[in-house]
């Protein structure tokens, strides 16, 4: 039965010529057996034809206009939203880097030393003590000021202002004593600390 | 076809000249063939739905830069059918991924379909059945030359091939259908 199939699928697919057409048309008239497979073939294409397109809730077509037009609507919000949610980090990254950038009035290195000396200003008795003493105190001193030598070696400058009694007690301390700090003062410099101390502090300076 | 024409460019140029109420019109005019080609080329209700919405935003959208040197129909098919196109690659694509049992997935679509009667929604689900099984591309033109009756220069028209290949993908169309009918019975 599957002998014309092909000849047949040619025929209705008009992948024929004319003169294959013509042809296949005058074998149909003359022979029973190709018109037979011709009817079967076409029926069971026609048996998933739909004579119309089936009866539909016809609300379904009448909210469709307004349905899309609620998703243009929410498509506008959310990419205005969009815009705002990437835009506003933008600027700001923007603004922050030609603030860096471009003015002319940052410098940083005079704020880092305004900072620094505001630092050593207010820093209190008690951290020093707390800090350096303790620590000088738990290890030992050898190795603390081998391991900090540049620490201990103290450059007083010709300006030096002691505006609290940190250096007294540092000089003073008998621990301090004991490991040679004040040893590694030449005099002309312990001279200095002397007197700077004697006209800022009461407290007692021992050479 | 020349005053349907006439009439749809008509339409357009209300369109675009700020009259909504055009863009409603020309959606009343399209919204059924969109959604049964959308419907047979995919082969249920929620994804024609979600194609045919597409549509229309993009027919909304882009309306506007209508040129006129196709006709409105032409261009809402080219539409629909990339759309419909892209569907199904999409499906495919999340199928691959997905751990879901596909028999369970299509009845949860089949109870939201919008043909009430029952003997035209068992007739539609046989015809879908068998769609389902022939390769996109000859399936739609099978729906194209069989159920809208177009020729194979409009064919050309939408989908931009040529005749000789819409013709051989036909061909091959109607020997998958000869197959699928004959396993059936």
């Amino acid at each position: 039965m599957k002998k014309n199939e092909e000849r047949i699928l040619n025929y209705l697919s008009c992948l024929s010529d004319s003169g294959e057409r013509i042809r296949f048309e005058e074998d149909l008239a003359s022979s029973e057996e190709l018109k037979k497979e011709f009817e079967m073939i076409h029926s069971r294409i026609k048996s998933i034809d739909l004579a119309e397109y089936p009866e539909t809730d016809e609300r379904y077509f009448a909210g469709l206009i307004p349905r899309v037009r609620e998703k243009l609507e929410n498509r506008k919000t959310y990419f205005s939203r969009k815009i705002v949610y990437y835009t506003a980090p933008a600027a700001a990254a923007i603004i922050i880097i030609s603030l860096v950038l471009f003015n002319p009035g940052t410098d940083f290195e005079s704020q880092y030393k305004e900072l620094a000396e505001a630092v050593v200003d207010n820093i209190s008795d008690t951290v020093v003590s707390e800090k350096y003493f303790t620590e000088l105190e738990s290890r030992p001193a050898e190795a603390v000021l081998t391991e900090r030598e540049d620490n201990y070696k103290f450059q007083f400058p010709a300006e030096l202002e002691v505006t609290n009694d940190t250096y007294a007690r540092l000089l003073d301390n008998p621990i301090a004593e004991e490991y040679g700090t004040l040893n590694r003062l030449s005099d002309n410099e312990l001279e200095i600390v002397y007197d700077k101390l004697n006209s800022n502090s009461s407290q007692k300076v021992t050479k | 076809m020349g005053k349907v024409q006439d009439s749809d460019f008509e339409l357009i140029n209300r369109y675009l000249n700020g009259d909504e109420v055009a863009f409603n019109l020309i959606v009343k005019k399209y919204q059924k063939k969109i959604y049964w080609h959308a419907r047979q080329m995919l082969g249920n209700h929620l994804d024609a739905d979600e194609v045919t919405q597409e549509v229309l935003i993009v027919l909304y959208k882009k309306l506007k830069s209508f040129n006129f040197q196709s006709s409105l129909f032409t261009w809402i098919y080219k539409i629909v059918s990339t759309r419909s196109l892209n569907q199904i690659r999409r499906k495919k694509i999340k199928g691959f991924f997905s751990l879901d049992d596909p028999e369970n997935k299509i009845e949860v679509e089949d109870s939201a379909d919008i043909i009430e009667d029952i003997v035209n929604r068992e007739k539609l689900e046989q015809v879908d059945k068998i769609l389902q099984k022939i390769p996109p591309k000859q399936r739609e033109i099978f729906i194209m030359r069989n159920y809208e009756q177009h020729t194979y220069e409009e064919i050309s028209k939408i989908t931009g091939k040529s005749v000789g290949g819409l013709k051989a993908n036909y061909f091959h169309a109607l020997k998958k259908v000869l197959e699928l009918t004959n396993e059936k019975k």
